[in-house]
């Protein structure tokens, strides 16, 4: 198999010309907008032979001073008489849905409610959105990058940071550890005078 | 109702209908107090022995006969994709050796060859081998406490003793050679943390050899005895298209009839110079399951011996000072750590390597910005790292395709129609590690 091959991607994209491929590190992908994706996962299924769903995934879209807000979301399918992998994304603003390609590959379920749920997507027309690895009571969306890691702020950071740190040294700065946001979020427990 | 029955099985209303709480030995009087309700749910887990892990199967009965069965996971979710964002780029091997902790040295090197493929750098021959080395001895040691924990819970217990006693041999030897026996972050972007120890090549012949002697005794133990293989023959069956619908890997779609290993069909590391074959088999049931990953110990042991042949010896890490974490490491009493020689030549006679020790350890190493997809083929099926970097010296994302995650999408489809002795097995020959399932 070569994932993410460029030739199933020129295939995608002499099928559906909206698409714009991209290519970097030997790796192809093309791009759709999101009320194309689902075309695009049922072309590379019944075009291109795509018959093995391998994974689907999100992440930040990455735009400086805009995380948070858009999110890139990234299919990977495999031909596998061809050993070939072809790699489509879409890029979702804040307002829009995803279609849901769970119809197309059946293992392409878990992967959207996991996406959903971590970063926080609106799904269209998947058969059983419910949360997959997070408790109902969670709050928020915990891959986004705009996450706080509160349970970090209210807990204080297990063992010490530095040689010779220790709680009983009030003068000195305490290093925060990683994820912690900075003291504009709110107040922190070893700060709390009670 | 009386008390005798009080003690094993606890009845109570609620909006749903009775609930029952089966403890132990009881199941034929919860039979006898829930006769007339044709529908009974069923919960096992999350803890339970037979659940592999702490994985909750909810299971509609019809009698015996399973109308749906539903996994729930999530339960050992440890947020490592997040956390490997806050970290440097050599200190992610840390975190993602702890997702599935049966299989932790092809975290590291599917990890690390996604962050390798973004530096554009390869790495030297000797690391390669070893690292095909130290994975293969890690698909044995998978492979064993597949075949145990899938004994135990079909009530095969010299199996089980018999599987963790060689997993024990795997882990002695993975110790010896990498200074831990699990969670080992032993390969680093760039190559290894360190070079195998001098005894390398004798120890690991001996391992081969002990494995060699003691793998007959699992045909003689488990293949022909007629209660294994009537627990599992015909049972849990996916053929080829369920399978790559969901996009299940590994031992799963092999039983099934495709040749799909990605040791063959996309090689890394060197693997297309290693001769060994890819096992399959057509009757896509547990069985098959079983039997393909007994033959997949042996073919292992084909590339172990042909891995220790070709170790030369040379450099273990890139020559790139850039990159090249810069300490050395020994295996000291309590794993690994620095070598205070090391430490101590630095810090009194090298100012300048005190510095960039410091920044590198301290900041880490620049990747290009940029995204790739690297997968190996694990004991389970397809691992893959998806990697994606803005230029600095912190992963942007790290997003894995785990092969347990993947393949429990399976149980579904494996035990519905059938009889609920019969999900115990499936999920058994699925093998999922919970620990990469949920991340």
């Amino acid at each position: 198999m070569t994932a993410a091959s460029p030739e199933l991607a020129a295939r995608l994209q002499e099928l559906l010309p909206s698409g714009v491929t991209k290519a970097a590190f030997g790796q192809s992908w093309v791009q759709v907008e999101p009320a194309e994706w689902h075309t695009a996962a049922a072309l590379a299924r019944d075009e291109l032979g795509c018959l093995m769903f391998d994974w689907l995934g999100a992440e930040d879209a990455g735009r400086p001073g805009d995380l948070g807000r858009r999110h890139t979301v990234l299919l990977h399918v495999v031909n596998p008489l061809q050993q070939r992998g072809l790699s489509v994304r879409t890029e979702l603003g804040p307002e829009d849905e995803l279609p849901s390609i769970a119809g197309v590959w059946a293992g392409a379920a878990w992967h959207e409610r996991e996406a959903a749920e971590m970063f926080g997507l609106a799904l269209a027309g998947q058969p059983e959105p419910a949360r997959l690895l997070l408790p109902d009571s969670f709050v928020g969306h915990p891959l986004r990058k705009d996450f706080v890691l509160a349970a970090r702020v209210v807990r204080p950071w297990p063992g010490g940071l530095e040689p010779g740190e220790s709680s009983s040294a009030p003068s000195r700065r305490r290093l925060a550890p990683p994820g912690v946001p900075d003291p504009s979020w709110g107040p922190r427990r070893e700060e709390d005078p009670r | 109702m009386s008390t005798e029955h009080e003690t094993y099985a606890h009845e109570r209303e609620t909006t749903e209908g009775p609930v029952f709480t089966v403890t132990g030995g009881d199941w034929d009087e919860v039979i006898e107090e829930a006769a007339g309700n044709e529908r009974i749910v069923m919960n096992l887990g999350p803890q339970h022995p037979s659940t592999h892990g702490v994985l909750r199967l909810v299971l509609e009965l019809e009698g015996e006969t399973v109308t749906q069965g539903r996994t729930v996971i999530g339960y050992l979710h440890t947020g490592i994709e997040k956390n490997v964002e806050y970290r440097n780029w050599t200190q992610g091997v840390t975190f993602v050796t702890r997702m599935d902790y049966l299989a932790p040295l092809f975290n590291e090197a599917a990890y690390c060859m996604s962050v390798e493929k973004l530096l554009g750098i390869t790495v030297p021959q000797r690391a390669q081998t070893a690292r095909v080395l130290l994975m293969e001895i890690n698909r044995i040691g998978s492979h064993l406490v597949a075949l145990a924990t899938g004994g135990m819970e079909l009530g095969a217990l010299t199996g089980m003793t018999a599987g963790f006693r060689e997993r024990e041999e795997v882990l002695h030897l993975l110790e010896h050679l990498t200074g831990l026996r699990m969670n080992h972050a032993y390969i680093r972007p760039g190559g290894l943390a360190q070079d195998l120890p001098a005894d390398t090549v004798q120890k690991v012949r001996e391992f081969t050899k002990l494995m060699h002697k003691r793998l007959p005794d699992y045909d003689k133990l488990l293949t022909g005895q007629p209660i294994w293989r009537n627990r599992m023959a015909g049972v849990g069956v996916l053929p080829v298209d369920a399978c790559l619908a969901l996009g299940i890997t590994g031992p799963i779609l092999r039983s099934a009839g495709l040749a799909w290993d990605l040791r063959k069909t996309e090689p890394y590391l060197g693997y297309e110079n290693y001769e060994f074959e890819v096992p399959t088999s057509t009757d896509a049931d547990c069985f098959a399951r079983y039997l393909l990953r007994l033959e997949e110990i042996h073919q292992s042991l084909r590339i172990i011996e042909q891995a220790v042949d070709r170790l030369e010896p040379g450099p273990v890490m890139v020559e790139d000072a850039k990159i090249a974490w810069p300490a050395q490491l020994t295996i000291g009493a309590d794993g690994m750590g620095n070598s205070l020689e090391h430490v101590r030549k630095i810090m009194g006679q090298s100012m300048e390597s005190l510095i960039h020790h410091f920044k590198l350890v301290t900041e880490g190493f620049a990747v290009p910005a940029g995204q790739v997809y690297v997968p190996v083929e694990s004991p389970r099926g397809e691992l893959g790292y998806h990697v994606v970097s803005d230029g600095g010296t912190r992963p942007m994302r790290v997003h894995v395709r785990e092969p347990s995650f993947v393949n429990l999408q399976s149980m579904p489809p494996m035990s519905e129609g059938g009889m609920v002795a019969d999900v115990i097995a499936a999920v058994a020959s699925i093998d999922p590690v919970m620990g990469g399932c949920d991340r």
